[in-house]
């Protein structure tokens, strides 16, 4: 086939690049020159007024000392970390359960499954501003609620100690339909045949779920897994939303540091270092969970 | 066993029905304080429901802010962005899944690798690229940055290897060049694939928030993300009311469309899962 073929390659490779061009070019200029460009602009400083001058390691220097000695990076980086550490494990958690229970597949599920989407399809700006309204201390619904039992609950928010968990509660809820609609096709990927094995062998439902369910779906929990991790790390909307990092410090996340050193503060090359730190951290954050997981991750005979 | 059945059964029922609640009440209160009358707000002991139905806050909401200008915008770029995706990724799909030519891994996994670069990275040389091009407030920044997509080369590669050679072989027989079975063959037997790619470019599109507040300023040219915060700029904690209007308006066409191809999203977004 291959050498039959020989004399086509050549005219395939003019019709290819054809084809190619189109993504080509718009992938070239606007994916591949402006990474270039984050790195060339991150040797400047740079505030697009006035002409940039070159600092070389500059940048990048500052961003170690500020991680080194605990300045607001630190704090920054800390609070990356706390909103993913608390929003991940919870959401999978939740919604493993949930597309559990989708899967029995009783009547009137599918309307189960419209319902936890709509989150998924609504902008985060307009969830954003009905939670903030929710979260309010003193007249949002939930502590409305909660006044029923205690008399004086969190001030959200508002309160340093709870702004923070605020965002992840309703990062959790915002994520909640798509993590399960995930899991449940996940779920619904694995044979049949697998569960009759077991139950014959007399498997109760904690064992099925133990040694069937959970092994086989792991390429799900993998792939959700690393996509929220990634996804973590990036959190802006919310947080510029809701909270515009206040209770400074509390709230404020990467991206938002990124945002703001970038188009308030005008500083592009401090801000281009950062982002390129943010890429390699999550970089060396997917790699480790990648080689991690690969070990109990179970692909199918 | 029947019996626990029932029982499984209703707790799953209970379950299921517990967290819809939990799902449905942040869209019910957005639509019941959007009704209220704005001093209802800070008064602590009021009803759940409204005094009486303020349907003039939906047309403060339009007045303070220019929401058919919003909401022209978002149709405008987002249909661009998500035909632009499509043609752009199915015609480079369709080499990488179907033709020869020397380097095509190579050129394959240099596609791939840029999906991995995280958007704030490229966000600050694209907006001075912006401001060079004097492309700033303009349809221009809002859409040909993003006629191009990896993943959508990456989905759409996918589908198409799983077509039989047998159907193009057979076209090529009966005469038909590259662009004839990528047009006849190809495109018509990928729908599902391209529907699904459609839904997600089309969603991620609409709901880009952070892209739009860099090159955007004047309100006339806002989407509908970045013209909502504008409105929540303009009343902060002043009129709940006015504000709730505003996300009511701005959520009910993504949600309107939901409701009418739920299975088109449900589907497209558990095939292809969501880009965040």
């Amino acid at each position: 086939m291959t050498s039959r073929r020989k004399p086509l390659v050549r005219g395939e490779s003019l019709a290819a690049a054809g084809f190619l061009a189109p993504s080509f070019v718009g992938l070239l200029v606007f994916a591949i020159v402006p990474i270039i460009g984050a790195f060339v602009v991150s040797l400047l400083d740079w505030d697009i007024l006035t002409p940039p001058r070159y600092v070389g390691l500059a940048n990048y220097a500052e961003i170690w000392r500020e991680l080194t000695h605990g300045e607001t990076l630190r704090t920054v980086l800390l609070n990356t970390i706390y909103f993913t550490a608390g929003t991940v494990p919870l959401a999978m958690a939740i919604s493993l359960a949930i597309a559990l229970l989708l899967n029995r597949r009783l009547w009137g599920v599918g309307a189960f499954r419209v319902i936890y989407f709509l989150p998924t399809v609504t902008s985060i700006v307009a969830l954003s501003i009905v939670w903030r309204l929710m979260y309010n201390p003193d007249y949002g619904i939930i502590n409305r609620f909660l006044r029923l039992f205690i008399s004086h609950p969190p001030g959200w928010l508002a309160d340093p100690n709870w702004a923070m968990p605020a965002i992840i509660i309703m990062s959790v809820w915002t994520g909640l339909g798509y993590n399960a609609i995930l899991y449940l096709a996940g779920l619904q990927g694995i044979s049949s045949t697998y569960y009759e094995a077991a139950k014959i062998d007399g498997a109760n439902a904690w064992q099925l779920f133990r040694h069937v369910t959970w092994p086989l779906l792991s390429p799900t929990t993998l792939f959700i897994f690393t996509m929220s991790v990634i996804s973590g790390f990036q959190v802006f909307t919310q947080i510029y939303m809701m909270t515009a990092g206040k209770p400074t410090p509390q709230t404020m996340v990467y991206v938002y540091h990124v945002y703001s050193e970038a188009f308030t503060s005008f500083r592009m090359g401090y801000a281009s270092a950062l982002a390129f730190v943010l890429f390699l951290l999550i970089l060396v954050v997917t790699l480790g969970q990648l080689s991690i997981t690969k070990r109990w991750v179970y692909y199918g005979g | 066993m029947k019996r626990r059945r029932i029982i499984g059964d209703i707790a799953t029922y209970a379950v299921l029905s517990a967290v819809g609640i939990s799902m449905l009440v942040p869209f019910g209160w957005m639509i019941v304080a959007s009704l209220r009358d704005k001093s209802e707000f800070f008064t602590q002991a009021r009803s759940l429901f409204p005094s009486g139905i303020h349907w003039d806050n939906y047309v403060q909401a339009w007045t303070t802010v220019p929401f058919g200008a919003f909401f022209k915008n978002s149709v405008i770029v987002a249909v661009c962005v998500t035909l632009g995706q499509l043609l752009t990724s199915s015609l480079a799909a369709y080499a990488f899944a179907r033709m020869r030519f020397r380097g095509r891994e190579a050129l394959f996994i240099a596609y791939l690798s840029t999906m991995m670069v995280p958007t704030q990275v490229t966000m600050i040389p694209l907006f001075i690229m912006m401001v060079k091009l004097r492309w700033v407030d303009s349809y221009y920044a809002l859409i040909v940055p993003f006629l191009a997509s990896a993943y959508g080369c990456f989905l759409l590669r996918q589908f198409f290897l799983t077509i039989p050679q047998e159907l193009e072989d057979a076209a090529r027989i009966d005469g038909c060049g590259h662009w004839s079975t990528y047009w006849r063959i190809i495109l018509p037997l990928s729908k599902p694939a391209l529907s699904a790619f459609g839904v997600i470019a089309f969603l991620g599109s609409w709901n880009s928030f952070i892209w739009p507040l860099i090159v955007i300023n004047r309100p006339t040219m806002k989407t509908i993300p970045i013209g909502l915060q504008s409105l929540q700029g303009f009343y902060g904690d002043a009129n709940w009311a006015v504000l709730m209007a505003g996300a009511v308006i701005a959520a009910l066409p993504m949600l309107v469309l939901f409701f009418l191809a739920q299975k088109q999203f449900i589907e497209g977004i558990t095939l292809t899962g969501l880009k965040a």
